[in-house]
């Protein structure tokens, strides 16, 4: 390698990738669940107008990067950026920036609390280093909007609807609205004449039925997180496999995340996306192996 | 729709997308004395749940539904209760 190349690596690491326009860097700032105050982005605005040429770039992972930074001016722009808060992102071979969707602080779909999470996940692996570029999403909701399934690793809000009579009407309007038609309705022979039933196998998790029913008869029976690995977009896409349906605690959420992040590290090939390692090694193997662990480790305490 | 409901007239609103379909469905709801009700036909999927979304927090009742051809014919009324 020589020095010319290990200085890119080096800037890399720090989130600033070499231009095609010589001497000239792309800075990308991080952004954690996408959230920047006010300040920092007047902030940013202002680097951009002293130190870019102007204008700001909106990356696809709720990121801002500044371009046409002239390699002079690298560390005194970070330097004022870092004045307001504002750090750097990641390139290369680690850990990018976690995105996430609002959740549940202003959604009405969401079901978790998706920028804690997101927090969390930041402060215990963001720059970590890994076999390949390695990325990291929580969803509020099975409407996806932060696509869990895209990413190495997806952390999805997930409920399990459960239907309460008391408050039912029998106006069957959730067996229209269910996106997967996982509702039916049933005649029975008790006094009510009547139940209405989720189909568990193809219901989706999602809050639809729960935020709908004029009636509240759909109520949460249980909350928490669906978990999924090995999720990637790029050249060779794969939709990530669900590890596990519903975890109800998030300790056993970052439980999970630590071991399937591990299990990357330890078997994942150079340049080898986790999704890619998970079908060269086949899905049912790794998936009992973290599984196994998790409940292993639970025993333990 | 075969109904014990007093229904005063239909609102068809298949084809029209959000927000138009919520928004005539809340005008026409809007226009109804305390006692009545209105049938409104809406596309099923995203129209329907738009619309559902839009009646609930405009604070008004939803007492009946019927899935027809592509859509969904729902009974609303003004108020939470019906005499």
């Amino acid at each position: 390698m020589s020095d010319n190349n290990r200085d890119q690596a080096a800037l890399g690491k720090v989130g600033m990738m070499r231009q095609i326009q010589p001497e000239y860097y792309v800075m990308r700032l991080k952004a954690v669940a996408g959230d920047l105050t006010a300040r920092q982005l007047a902030r940013i605005s202002s680097v951009a107008e002293q130190y870019g040429r102007g204008f700001v770039h909106l990356s696809t992972r709720q990121g801002i990067e500044i371009h046409y930074v002239h390699q002079d001016n690298l560390e005194p722009a970070r330097l004022a950026l870092a004045e307001e808060g504002i750090e750097m992102g990641a390139c290369g071979p680690r850990v990018r920036s976690i995105v996430a969707c609002p959740g549940d602080e202003t959604c009405r779909w969401g079901v978790i609390d998706t920028k804690a999470m997101a927090r969390e996940l930041d402060a215990r692996y963001f720059k970590a280093e890994t076999p390949s570029k390695f990325k990291l999403a929580v969803t509020g909701c099975a409407h996806n909007c932060t696509k869990a399934n895209e990413n190495d690793i997806g952390i999805r809000g997930a409920i399990e609807p459960k239907w309460e009579r008391s408050s039912c009407t029998d106006c069957s309007l959730c067996v229209s609205f269910c996106p997967v038609k996982a509702i039916g309705r049933r005649e029975t022979d008790d006094s009510d004449g009547f139940q209405y039933e989720v189909d568990e196998n193809s219901c989706i998790n999602c809050s639809v039925c729960t935020s709908l029913c004029p009636t509240n008869a759909w109520v949460v029976g249980r909350k928490g997180y669906t978990v999924f690995i090995g999720g990637t977009m790029g050249k060779v896409p794969r939709f990530a496999s669900v590890l596990k349906r519903i975890v109800e605690t998030e300790e056993e959420v970052f439980d999970l995340v630590d071991k399937a992040f591990t299990c990357y590290r330890e078997n994942g090939l150079k340049k080898e996306r986790f999704g890619h390692m998970i079908d060269r090694i086949g899905l049912e193997n790794i998936k009992e192996g973290l599984l196994e662990v998790t409940v292993q480790h639970k025993k333990q305490r | 729709m075969k109904s014990p409901f007093n229904i005063k007239n239909s609102v068809d609103l298949r084809g029209l997308s959000c927000p138009v379909n919520a928004v005539r469905a809340k005008d026409a709801i809007a226009a109804l004395g305390d006692e009545e009700l209105i049938e409104v036909v809406v596309d099923e999927g995203q129209a329907l749940i738009n619309v559902v979304r839009s009646i609930n927090d405009a604070g008004y009742r939803i007492f009946k539904s019927e899935p027809r051809e592509n859509s969904i014919a729902i009974i609303v009324g003004r108020r939470k209760t019906v005499s």
